[in-house]
């Protein structure tokens, strides 16, 4: 069964696969490097926005699908202000780390709100979990990678632990997605409260005589 | 000397990004390791109280098949051993040598036999009784329990009293007659093994649910009793309870008053009003 959720995530790798394949033509065929650090740019606040939107269905709490909504918001402004304040144009590296850590947070959240469920099937049968771990791994494993690229990113032996560690990264992440496609997801069997919550002390049939 | 400290310098980021994501890394891992952990824990502990669920299930049919074979037996007994005798007696008097006794004694033997058949009819009559009141078919819980509780207080053993606070709406049939059951067999123990001075039936509603509440202050049962006896292979009747109580769709709560004086009994049931 086809849920929204899923199609929000089909709309995300298909909006990122059109993005790449732009950034990578305005790279290489038209060798404009300030077109393609601005679709990457662009790229960020979209993957941050759909991600978000995604995560919003599998949170439970209000409080924090609220703080999910402003987040793209903050973000979406804060990426402004990043282009805006840069002088020579180049990769958004804080961008990205910020994009990371605040996903993390969000996962590690949601982790939390599983380990609160009474379940009765593993979680690794769902495909939330795999997508889930999938940015966990992405997030946690490119986030010093993009705080230190903005400082190192010219250094040549840097350029090539870059490399090595983000296509590694990438490449867990992305046979994890897989994974996630794989999966059939399972109807949730509804739990009943245990616990009943009555008063009936307002109809007691005697008073005691003293 | 400078390119020694820029070489330095990039050697330090180098590790210190390395060992950054190793940490990150190796956090997100054992991060997704313990909620995988905990799950398997919580769905362990699901699966064994599924399986106790599925035991008291057991449980509470072989006690409701053995309740129905005890009753059948009873019913049994009680034709076999009462009516039986009465019947065969009242034959004897009606036999063919009637025909050749004299007048008084054949309108003497016809009484005898007029008056055993009486008693028969009467036996009948209050097997079917116990079986199905008819206060109950005719006029509904709330007469039949108060009929109940009026015989019960008449004996002068003990106060008896109900009081029905909103019935203007009546259960179905088949809930009335369960929840009668149920009522009956709680007020049997009572009699029998509580040994108290009064014993009170109270009714009301709350939304879509209704409400019986027996008190009494004798010797009583709480609700952890109440689970190991339903669980155990005693407290046939508390099985017989339990098992009325879930096919009614409703919950029962056996507890002691905050004050220690007496005990109470809370039947709790969907209201589902007869059209």
């Amino acid at each position: 069964m086809v849920t929204k959720e899923k199609r929000i995530f089909f709309i995300y790798t298909i909006l990122i696969a059109i993005l790449v394949i732009i950034g990578f033509s305005l790279l290489y065929i038209l060798k404009s490097r300030e077109s393609y650090f601005l679709i990457v740019r662009v790229y960020i606040v979209i993957e941050y926005t759909l991600l978000a939107y995604f995560f919003s269905f599998y949170i439970k709490s209000r409080i924090v699908n609220k703080i999910l909504f402003f987040s793209v918001l903050a973000y979406f402004l804060f990426c402004i202000y990043s282009y805006a304040n840069e002088q020579i144009p180049a990769m958004p590296f804080l961008p990205l780390s910020v994009e990371h850590i605040i996903l993390l947070c969000f996962i590690i959240y949601y982790f939390f709100e599983v380990m609160q469920e009474i379940v009765l099937e593993p979680i690794y049968q769902k495909a939330i979990f795999w997508i889930s771990v999938a940015f966990i791994i992405n997030s946690a494993g490119n986030f010093f990678l993009f705080l230190y690229s903005k400082s190192s990113y010219n250094d040549s032996h840097f350029q090539q632990q870059y490399t090595i560690i983000y296509t590694t990264v990438t490449v867990i992440k992305n046979i994890l997605l897989c994974i996630s496609i794989l999966i059939k997801d399972h109807i949730e069997e509804k739990t009943l409260p245990h616990t009943l919550d009555i008063n009936l002390d307002s109809f007691h049939p005697i008073t005691k005589k003293s | 000397m400078i390119f020694l400290q820029a070489n330095n310098n990039s050697t330090g980021i180098d590790t210190a990004m390395f060992l950054g994501t190793l940490g990150m890394l190796t956090l997100a891992i054992a991060i997704i390791g313990f909620v995988i952990f905990h799950q398997r824990k919580v769905i362990r502990y699901n699966s064994q109280l599924k399986k106790l669920e599925e035991e008291k299930q057991q449980i509470l049919l072989n006690a409701s098949i053995r309740f129905q074979e005890e009753e059948r037996n009873r019913i049994a007994a009680d034709l076999h051993d009462d009516a039986g005798p009465l019947l065969a007696t009242a034959r004897l008097y009606l036999n063919e040598n009637l025909v050749n006794q004299e007048k008084a004694q054949q309108l003497q033997s016809i009484f005898s036999a007029k008056q055993i058949l009486d008693d028969a009819i009467l036996l009948i009559r209050n097997i079917s009784h116990s079986l199905m009141p008819p206060t109950l078919k005719n006029f509904g819980l709330e007469s039949a329990a108060t009929d109940l509780f009026q015989k019960i207080g008449a004996s002068g053993s003990l106060n008896a009293s109900a009081r029905f606070h909103d019935y203007r709406t009546r259960l179905k049939v088949d809930q009335e007659l369960l929840v009668f059951r149920v009522i009956q067999e709680l007020v049997n123990n009572i009699l029998k093994h509580s040994n108290s001075g009064f014993i009170h039936l109270t009714q009301n509603i709350s939304g879509n649910k209704m409400y019986f509440r027996i008190h009494h202050d004798g010797t009583g049962i709480v609700q952890a009793d109440f689970e190991k006896l339903s669980h155990s292979t005693l407290g046939l009747g508390l099985k017989n309870i339990a098992s009325r109580i879930k096919v009614l769709n409703g919950k029962i709560f056996f507890e002691i008053d905050a004050s220690q004086t007496y005990f109470k009994v809370t039947i709790e049931i969907p209201r589902e009003p007869a059209i």
